[in-house]
């Protein structure tokens, strides 16, 4: 049986927006097919060896959590980067997200330093984007469009932080309908190589079984074993999916 | 003039309460709302009428089961209660209650559960005797923000308090006792000694890393979610020494028993976090002066209230009613199902503005580990989310039928109709906005359940 390795950061420190859900979602769609499919907690200051892993995944924390995520973060910078150019494929929700840019400005000017490996930075503002939101699959990234024809993709935002994209990197999905990266430029998500990022809880991959198709077959094309996974069972979660666009076209 | 408009706008209010009444509503908010635009400091005019004699109950979960069995417990001693009942813990909520209930010139206590974030707003003008805090979890995020923002607000509340103030905390949960430090007089409480297996249950731990220095928190003992004895790994926050400690917490057969002040009580609820409750409440009756005889015929047989692991008998099948809110609920009502040799349960999700309109919480719940102790033999997904609850259970391992039945009332009658042979008590968890719905439509079913025996 083929292994195929999740890593989970911080599941103990960035976990208040239940985004674990992306890697319940992640694992069981690998066993559904036959695979032995492995998660391993990393937290702060455990060592660690990212790039054994074909997926790296990292959610959202409350504020106090975030600032004692981004200091260990910091120290694994170089792990992260061996592990992206290993063929690891890293989805981040939210906090992590804004971590893996520039930087943070928070609301009272001080700056919490990323990893600067996506090209965009973070504001702080006094308004939180709360809701459910929808948005559209960019042709560019990735596959976009798996089997079920699928390329809408919801969510629950929930943040005040306000993401500004720079030129190395383009936004992962189009708004549809909620704020997305900043509320103003349409955008929400980012995609640079094999990282991924987002706003969007819900968790993720919950309502959007083709997204998590696409980012697991992503993932194993990147580490050299490209295969067609088969196709599962998704009517549950489709008709989940459907009901939140539904909900927000007659809002 | 100062005493005057207090009372027109009680008297306003109580003719809004009548005309509600007359047109068959309940109304638990209006009329305060009006009451409070007629004299704003409406509040602080009630709060000396009744100097002295006012408990504020506030925190995640159990406010409401508190103030029941605090309520239940100050009437037993013939003392007259004031209490928001149907669990209004808003402003306006609070001034209705007070309003309708007040009898200037009496000695009258009053028992009021508080929303944490309107807590502040209440405490300077109502200038309670005492406040019980009874946990803070993770609950209802797009409302309230994250858990830290909460504590600061009752923080806030605690310190426009009265000085002489007496806190009663959970000892327990490390987010309430750092409240220990803003105040001088605390009654902490907590559970000592118990036989039951609590077992990690993997459940969110809101506070596992101190808030003093922000180093990881050692757990002896867990109890759920964040509760349990516990230290810092580097700094002197720890556990406080309760007061009054909980001893012998054991299962009995549809009971759990346990012991304070050397009394041994019992509860009609086999979910744990009742004790808790219980505790906070015998406290707080005790503060007020409820006789020690009273204190331990009150603690015999304590029932939980309204829609919190309710019990019903719908036209001979057993059902238990109960509201879920946060995965530190849901899952201590998930190990009640544990405890049934065969059990049958209904989810109701829904993501109105009460309930919460982020429901991604249902994935921070261990279903996984319910899934494979307890003896399921149906389940039912409900609610306006339905889909979202069923996706969960899929990927919580459940391999048979899920029946998707949206809506809540029309769900719970298909399933009473269907043959249940064998299939056990029906459970049926829900959020807030269906409970007393589903509850009114159990008493009433097929000429009327009353409310089973225990």
């Amino acid at each position: 049986m083929q292994k195929f390795r999740i890593a989970h950061l911080y599941p103990d420190l960035m976990e208040v927006y239940s985004d674990r859900g992306n890697v319940i979602v992640l694992q069981q769609r690998m066993k559904w097919r036959g695979y032995e499919a492995e998660v391993d907690f990393v937290t702060v200051g455990e060592t660690s060896t990212l790039r054994d892993y074909d997926i790296v995944f990292a959610g959202g924390g409350e504020d106090r959590q975030q600032a004692i995520v981004a200091r260990d973060l910091l120290s694994r910078q170089g792990e992260m980067e061996a592990a992206l150019q290993s063929g690891s494929l890293v989805l981040t929700i939210c906090g992590s997200y804004q971590l893996m840019g520039h930087y943070f400005q928070t609301l009272t000017g001080e700056r919490i330093e990323g990893l600067g490996l996506l090209d965009l930075y973070t504001v702080g503002s006094r308004n939180r984007l709360i809701g459910n939101a929808a948005g559209i699959l960019q042709p560019q990234t990735g596959n976009g469009v798996n089997a079920s024809g699928v390329s809408t993709v919801v969510g629950y935002e929930n943040h005040s932080g306000r993401t500004y994209l720079g030129q190395g990197v383009r936004a992962w999905f189009e708004v549809l309908s909620g704020a997305g990266n900043n509320g103003s430029d349409a955008g929400e998500g980012a995609q640079q190589g094999g990282l991924y990022g987002t706003y969007y809880h819900g968790p993720l991959l919950a309502k959007n079984p083709h997204l998590a198709d696409d980012l697991l077959q992503q993932a194993m094309a990147r580490r050299g074993s490209p295969v067609q996974l088969s196709r599962l069972d998704d009517e549950l979660e489709l008709a989940a999916h459907r009901h939140i666009l539904k909900k927000l076209q007659t809002k | 003039m100062g005493n005057l408009r207090p009372r027109i706008a009680v008297f306003a209010g109580k003719c809004v309460l009548l005309l509600l009444r007359l047109t068959g509503r309940k109304g638990t908010t209006l009329p305060g709302a009006v009451a409070l635009k007629a004299a704003p400091d409406l509040l602080s005019w009630m709060g000396k009428q009744l100097s002295g004699r006012v408990i504020l109950i506030t925190g995640t979960n159990g406010k409401t089961t508190t103030a029941n069995f605090l309520t239940n417990l100050l009437k037993l001693d013939g003392i007259d209660v004031i209490h928001n009942t149907l669990g209004a813990n808003l402003l306006t909520g609070i001034a209705t209650c007070l309003l309708n209930g007040l009898r200037p010139g009496t000695e009258q206590v009053a028992v009021l559960e508080v929303d944490e974030a309107t807590m502040r707003h209440v405490v300077p003008k109502i200038l309670p005797a005492s406040i019980v805090v009874t946990n803070f979890f993770r609950d209802q995020m797009d409302r309230y923000g994250e858990v830290d923002h909460v504590m600061e607000l009752v923080g806030q509340a605690i310190s426009l308090g009265d000085p002489a103030m007496k806190l009663i905390l959970n000892a327990d949960d490390p987010l309430v006792a750092a409240l220990g430090a803003i105040h001088e007089s605390v009654i902490w409480y907590g559970i000592e000694s118990t036989g039951l297996d609590t077992g990690d249950d993997g459940d969110v731990r809101d506070g596992r890393h101190c808030l003093v220095c922000g180093s990881q928190l050692k757990y002896q003992r867990v109890f759920y979610g964040g509760l349990g004895h516990y230290g810092c790994s580097f700094c002197e926050f720890a556990r406080p020494v309760p007061t009054v400690p909980i001893m012998d917490v054991e299962a009995g057969l549809d009971k759990l028993q346990f012991t304070i002040w050397g009394m041994t009580g019992t509860l009609t609820s086999k979910a744990l976090y009742n004790v808790y409750n219980a505790a906070a409440a015998l406290i707080g009756a005790s503060m007020m002066g409820v006789s020690t005889a009273t204190l331990s015929l009150g603690m015999q047989n304590m029932e939980t209230g309204l829609g919190r692991m309710e019990r019903f008998d719908a036209a001979g099948r057993a059902v238990v009613l109960t509201l879920v809110k946060n995965p530190t609920g849901f899952n201590q009502a998930l190990r009640v199902l544990e405890t049934e040799t065969a059990v049958e349960v209904q989810f109701i999700l829904n993501d109105l503005y009460a309930d919460g309109t982020d429901v991604s919480w249902i994935w921070d719940t261990n279903l996984e580990r319910v899934l494979q102790q307890a003896q399921i033999t149906r389940i039912t997904a409900s609610g306006t989310r339905a889909f979202d609850m069923a996706v969960r259970l899929k990927y919580a391992g459940w391999s048979g039928q899920i029946d998707v039945q949206p809506g809540d009332v029309q769900a719970v009658k298909t399933l009473l109709e269907l043959p249940h042979g064998g299939s056990g008590p029906l459970y049926i968890l829900s959020t807030y906005t269906s409970l007393y719905k589903v509850r009114d439509f159990l008493l009433n079913y097929k000429g009327g359940g009353a409310v089973a025996e225990v």
